[in-house]
């Protein structure tokens, strides 16, 4: 069944457009969380034949662990037969195919439409405190979701476990993570009294916690980039930036996010650490020691 | 005519450039002298020297080998493509 859907608020961006119903409510409850302004940019969403993809080679990109094949031209992105974005200007256009839309899929074009808009999709746990943020990136496996266990142990808000959005010009973060997840372990030994609020498990085993907000917004001051050392050059900086945000599909996403990365390196401090020293680095730099003085 | 290559990030840090390689994720960082031929592309190898001497007050000879070695360095890297 095809509705005429509401309108709902992505960031600064309004999504509307003619999809069936059940994937409208699904995308609105995956990517509706606004920041605080009215929306300024638009995706709209229809359904229809795909425009032929490009003579180019695809991309085989993994998702949900199938081979997917990805096509770019310029600011067109082809999702295998089942979505493709426009870019027009800061706006995007999706259209739907007839075949089924992995989440993964909608991830992408999401992503790429938030880029376009100089929004940065920081791979971060944001740990938060009186309105201010902290994020903790590294590669996969370096222990940000254990941090940000032991931090929610110790009090403090997990905004994101991996996803949030960042606009460099203010460094307003917004979470967009439905939860933390952690080994059983690692809550016994970190947080046992959070224990009884597990409230299932993922497909990797993880205990799913309803800790994070998704939606809640906080001030990024800074970025702590796990298994680096203390002190990075500016290069090392600009690295690990990249390395957290990705890389943008369209040329329209690159131009805006190689210009966000500008802005955000004279604003944001970006400093290495490590699993033993992470905890104490974002309790301070959030003032959890100097409260009560 | 060299020319940047459409898939190369930009970082600009003022005395220096960061670039990365979109589809490879491979990053190259660029002194100076690099930064100051690379905001002259697109260009010929002829006006990439002479920005070179105008710049740091070099010789000739040396703005020419230095242009040519930068130049063929950043395109076997596929940073810039001759057309």
């Amino acid at each position: 069944m095809i509705e005429e859907i509401e309108a709902f608020t992505s960031l600064d961006t309004q999504v509307s457009g003619v999809v069936e119903a059940q994937t409208f409510q699904a995308l609105h409850r995956r990517w509706g969380y606004g920041t605080e302004t009215a929306p300024v940019r638009s995706i709209v969403l229809s359904s229809g034949v795909l425009p032929p993809v490009p003579p180019v080679l695809p991309m085989n990109l993994m998702l949900a662990q199938v081979p997917f094949p990805v096509w770019v031209s310029g600011d067109e992105v082809w999702l295998g037969e089942a979505l493709y974005l426009k870019v027009s200007g800061r706006n995007v256009h999706l259209t739907l195919g007839r075949t089924a839309i992995p989440e993964e899929a909608w991830m992408l074009a999401f992503t790429e439409a938030h880029r376009v808009g100089g929004w940065l999709p920081l791979h971060a746990a944001v740990l938060t405190r009186l309105g201010q943020g902290v994020g903790i990136t590294g590669v996969s496996g370096a222990g940000k979701s254990t941090a940000a266990l032991r931090l929610a142990g110790a009090g403090l808000t997990v905004l994101s476990e991996d996803q949030a959005w960042l606009r460099p010009e203010d460094q307003r973060v917004v979470g967009f993570d439905q939860h933390l997840r952690a080994f059983k372990d690692s809550l016994e030994t970190f947080a046992p009294h959070l224990l009884d609020s597990v409230i299932g498990r993922d497909v990797h085993g993880k205990c799913m916690l309803p800790l994070t907000q998704p939606g809640g917004k906080a001030t990024l001051r800074g970025l702590l980039v796990l298994g680096q050392p203390a002190l990075l050059t500016t290069a090392q900086r600009v690295r690990a930036i990249w390395e957290t945000v990705g890389v943008p599909l369209t040329q329209a996403g690159r131009t805006a996010s190689a210009l966000a990365v500008n802005v955000l390196l004279s604003h944001l401090e970006v400093v290495g650490t490590t699993r033993d020293t992470v905890a104490f680095s974002v309790q301070e730099r959030l003032g959890v020691f100097s409260s009560g003085k | 005519m060299w020319q940047v290559d459409v898939d190369v990030l930009v970082t600009d840090l003022g005395d220096e450039l960061v670039l990365m390689q979109a589809a490879s994720s491979q990053m190259f960082e660029l002194n100076a002298s690099g930064r100051l031929a690379w905001q002259t592309l697109p260009a010929t190898t002829e006006q990439v020297r002479a920005a070179l001497i105008e710049m740091f007050d070099i010789d000739a000879d040396q703005a020419q080998a230095d242009a040519h070695a930068l130049l063929h360095d950043l395109a076997a890297r596929n940073l810039i493509h001759h057309r």
